[in-house]
């Protein structure tokens, strides 16, 4: 663990609030990131990541410090999601997100950042968050882990409590049927854009 | 391809093969046209997903959630409380409503004693009346009533007192029993004020004037004559008294190190501040005053405080503590011994020092200055590059003010970052390694 989080901890344990303070700025948005494309709705992640933030205050003291805290954090928050994903029992996907540009969005200001440049890349993004929508909660999970949080085969099984061996065959298949999905999103978006034309 | 080779690719992109399947994986890739396109989907996808756009939270969210924790654990320790008065006051209710009891108890006995008929206390086998019994017809004899009213009165009597004993007793067992039972909720009340007492009085990180050594700076040897000092065989870190500061101590004491930790023994801190400000002002040095500190002198505490200069060339260094000399003894009138400032120890640079400083500020510590020894023979170089450089301003009509030294004044409070220290942090120039540093602690008397 790093020791800046054991610092951290220790204040946050001798009654200093603040440091959780330090905590939760250092890894909201990593963990709220992965919630968003985990649960596909914005108001979903940014509750569950309040929760996860407050019940690992809560049991703060419980905390060995045998994982990184990130690691030990995004299980509270995986928890909490699943509980949420089980008691809506439908997952919602991402629509609204795709009409109205979300408020929070990053706004790139490098040269590259012209008009068509921010749509191609919002539509991949959004053809990308369906796909994820689709795949079970077992191979989403596995994917974020790995692909957008970068975590290692080690810290994906101590997160999800699975043996490696389950990571490595679990992320495999997951990678398969995201290109699946996505090979047939691509089909269905070129038939689309070209059934007029051949209509014509 | 295989399932088996998919998924060889797979941990290929991973880079969690070993060697030989690393090998399986290369040559799989050489000979496999389809191998190829499905790598190249597969890396694709997972580089769609890394740079995914990103979303952010709102900036006070880390805010809310403190807001939160500090609202959940005030509660707790409400009830904790609440919970520990109820527990005090338990035993003390019990025995109240016991008491009643008691009585009630006390009193049914006594009636009982009282009444019962066939009670052998009440029909005692009395003597026959000599004169009844010569006169009466032998039967059945009355029982002598004011006897019975007597023995009744000696066994209420016994029983009251066995009854008064038993509760003096009782409230003795009561009294040894109440201490024992309201220790642990003592300790849970303790217990209690150590998680309220820094909602209560802040976020005081008492360790931080522990800053170097302070035994040395409140030690009655401040107000002796440096001169005494020379004369002493040990080492000792050096100490210019206030009144006999000049030219040469100035010299002497940047002419160790770039980087200075002083320690400032003075009377007030807000006199000291308005004259250090006074200093930096004919410096033309922009300086910042932490309001929490203003608060502190505001409620007339005399607490102790860090003034942080940075970035300034030998002669502005030279010329400010001069200046603060000057500001001081001039301010104090003809006599130099009313001074606010009694004596600046210099403290060794060391890494707690640094890492103090980088807490107190909020700065990573690579940011901050280093210990670097004053070059002996530049000190003149310094000072006429910068008188040059000063004429030059002149010469052009431009004012002469420093490029990037300033300073900032705070209290040694580590959260929440005051809105002085943060517009210090993005105001602050880019730390230049030909410069001098200052840190200033002043510790006014008590």
């Amino acid at each position: 663990m790093a020791d800046e989080d054991r610092l951290l901890i220790d204040r946050c344990l001798q009654g200093h609030v603040e440091a959780f303070g330090e905590l939760v700025r250092r890894y909201q948005d990593r963990l709220y990131n992965a919630l968003f494309r985990f649960l596909g709705n914005p108001e979903d992640a940014r509750d569950v990541a309040q929760e996860a933030f407050l019940s690992a205050f809560r049991n703060l003291k419980k905390f060995r410090g045998r994982s990184q805290f990130f690691t030990w954090l995004y299980r509270i928050a995986l928890n909490h999601a699943l509980d949420l994903k089980r008691r809506v029992k439908t997952s919602r996907a991402l629509p609204e997100a795709e009409d109205s540009p979300h408020p929070n969005e990053l706004q790139d200001r490098s040269v590259s950042a012209t008009p068509d440049w921010h749509l191609q890349r919002r539509e991949e993004d959004e053809r990308l968050q369906q796909a994820l929508a689709k795949l079970s909660n077992e191979y989403r999970l596995v994917l974020i882990l790995r692909d957008l949080d970068e975590l290692s085969y080690e810290e994906i099984a101590k997160v999800l409590d699975i043996p490696i061996g389950t990571v490595r065959s679990r992320l495999h298949r997951a990678r398969m049927e995201l290109r699946r999905l996505l090979q047939e999103m691509e089909k269905d978006s070129a038939n689309s854009t070209y059934l007029p034309e051949l209509q014509r | 391809m295989t399932e088996a080779d998919k998924q060889l690719l797979t941990g290929y992109i991973d880079g969690v093969l070993s060697p030989t399947e690393k090998q399986r994986a290369e040559l799989l890739l050489r000979t496999s046209a389809e191998a190829r396109q499905l790598f190249s989907d597969l890396v694709s996808d997972s580089l769609r997903l890394k740079y995914l756009r990103r979303e952010q939270l709102p900036t006070d969210f880390a805010d809310r959630i403190v807001a939160m924790v500090r609202e959940e654990v005030a509660r707790l320790a409400q009830r904790q409380l609440w919970r520990l008065r109820i527990r005090r006051w338990a035993p003390v209710a019990v025995a109240a409503a016991l008491l009643p009891f008691i009585a009630w108890a006390t009193f049914v006995l006594v009636s009982q004693i009282l009444t019962r008929p066939d009670s052998p206390s009440v029909a005692l086998p009395s003597q026959p009346h000599p004169q009844q019994q010569d006169f009466d017809e032998p039967g059945p004899t009355a029982p002598d009533v004011n006897q019975i009213a007597k023995h009744g009165w000696a066994k209420l009597e016994q029983n009251v007192r066995t009854a008064w004993q038993q509760s003096i007793r009782a409230g003795e067992s009561l009294r040894q029993l109440l201490p024992r039972s309201v220790e642990p909720f003592n300790e849970l009340a303790r217990a209690a004020w150590n998680e309220l007492e820094p909602l209560v009085l802040g976020d005081w990180n008492p360790a931080v004037p522990d800053i170097g050594n302070p035994t040395v700076l409140t030690s009655p040897l401040r107000d002796t004559d440096r001169q005494l000092f020379r004369s002493l065989e040990f080492s000792l870190p050096p100490i210019f008294s206030w009144q006999n500061f000049g030219q040469s101590e100035v010299q002497q004491l940047l002419g160790s190190n770039r980087f200075l930790v002083l320690d400032v023994s003075c009377r007030d801190g807000r006199h000291t501040w308005e004259r250090v400000q006074a200093a930096l002002r004919t410096q033309k040095i922009p300086a910042l005053l932490d309001s929490r500190l203003k608060k502190f002198w505001d409620h007339r505490q005399n607490t102790v405080y860090f003034v942080y200069v940075e970035n300034l060339s030998r002669a502005q260094a030279e010329d400010w503590l001069l200046a603060l000399h000057r500001e001081d003894t001039r301010s104090a009138g003809k006599s130099s011994s009313e001074a606010q400032i009694r004596s600046i120890l210099v403290q060794p640079v060391d890494a707690e020092v640094r890492q103090r400083l980088a807490e107190l500020l909020g700065l990573p510590i690579g940011l901050l200055p280093e210990a670097t020894r004053s070059p002996s023979a530049a000190s003149d170089t310094a000072l006429t590059e910068d008188t040059l450089r000063k004429l030059e301003q002149l010469a052009a009509g431009q004012p002469i003010r420093s490029a990037s030294a300033q300073a900032v004044a705070f209290c040694p409070l580590r959260y929440p970052p005051s809105k002085e220290i943060q517009k210090f942090r993005q105001q602050r120039g880019q730390l230049r390694a030909d410069a001098y540093h200052l840190v200033l602690i002043f510790r006014p008397e008590r």
